[in-house]
């Protein structure tokens, strides 16, 4: 780092919207999400000798930032004791004793680059994904609102990865009937 | 039928989040051949991914912003700290 890089205001004027995104997208609370810019630019000036400089600035901003979100993830989990017992299993509703499908899934045949410009439809998706349960949605989101990988979100929410692929299963699951009911389903999508 | 739905449902959930082993993968392919409705949730799985996949793309380039407030808030941090 040159001494003219070398200068936190500066970070924060170049960086601080990308962070601000990206604490966001994995938080959902803009008070949060600015705390948490200003947690990492704070640790990041504070240990600036070890920026090696084999990254990019943003990339090694970015590797700070993670490890403060999983911080607070876990700590937020200890304190709120956010329960995800697994022992009954939601998913046995969607099949019959032997194992076959109670409902028939549709399979889906439209534009997800469409979809995602349909106003309408984004607030079906969203009121889906608010009726499953917190936790489930939490580590849902994390892996694809915030697209992070199996092993950041098994770290934040202290779960094996045979855990995650549960969670993710149950709530894709949900998602699929909850979609088909309120929208692909009969819904008039024109 | 083998392979129960059930099951086969909590692999082709997995096939999104790992690498299936060959069995695995040998497993959804015959279970998919005689299996309609597998076959559908399998592709609306897809679908999904792909919308989810959209609106992360979608969202990076949406301009939000650090709150202003919250800006000249940090900027006061880091001035002392130095
Ligand atoms: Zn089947």
């Amino acid at each position: 780092m040159t001494d003219k890089e070398m200068n936190p205001e500066l970070w924060l004027k170049e960086h601080g919207d990308y962070l601000f995104r990206y604490a966001l997208s994995r938080l959902h609370d803009t008070e949060l999400a600015s705390d948490m810019v200003q947690e990492t630019l704070l640790a990041a000036w504070r240990g600036h000798e070890r920026f090696k400089g084999d990254s990019t600035l943003r990339t090694w901003l970015v590797g700070i930032m993670k490890h403060k979100i999983i911080d607070h993830i876990r700590k937020e989990i200890r304190h709120r004791k956010i329960s995800d017992r697994l022992e009954n299993d939601p998913t046995s509703a969607h099949f019959s004793e032997n194992g076959s499908w109670q409902h028939s899934p549709s399979a889906w045949r439209d534009n997800p680059e469409a979809l995602c410009d349909n106003q309408e439809f984004r607030q079906v998706l969203q009121e889906c994904l608010s009726h499953l349960p917190e936790k489930q949605r939490h580590v849902f989101e994390m892996r694809e609102l915030a697209g992070d990988d199996s092993e950041s979100i098994c770290n934040a929410y202290d779960i094996t990865p045979t855990h995650l692929h549960v969670l993710m299963h149950r709530a894709r699951l949900a998602l699929q009937t909850c979609l088909h009911e309120h929208w692909f389903g009969g819904h008039s999508k024109s | 039928m083998k392979h129960a739905c059930k099951r086969v449902s909590q692999l082709t959930s997995e096939s999104f989040d790992r690498d299936l082993s060959l069995a695995e993968k040998l497993q959804l392919k015959l279970h998919f051949a005689m299996c309609g409705l597998c076959r559908n949730y399998h592709q609306s799985l897809q679908t999904m991914a792909g919308i989810f996949e959209q609106i992360r793309e979608h969202d990076l380039k949406q301009d939000i912003q650090l709150p202003i407030e919250a800006k000249q808030r940090i900027q006061s941090v880091l001035e002392k700290e130095k």
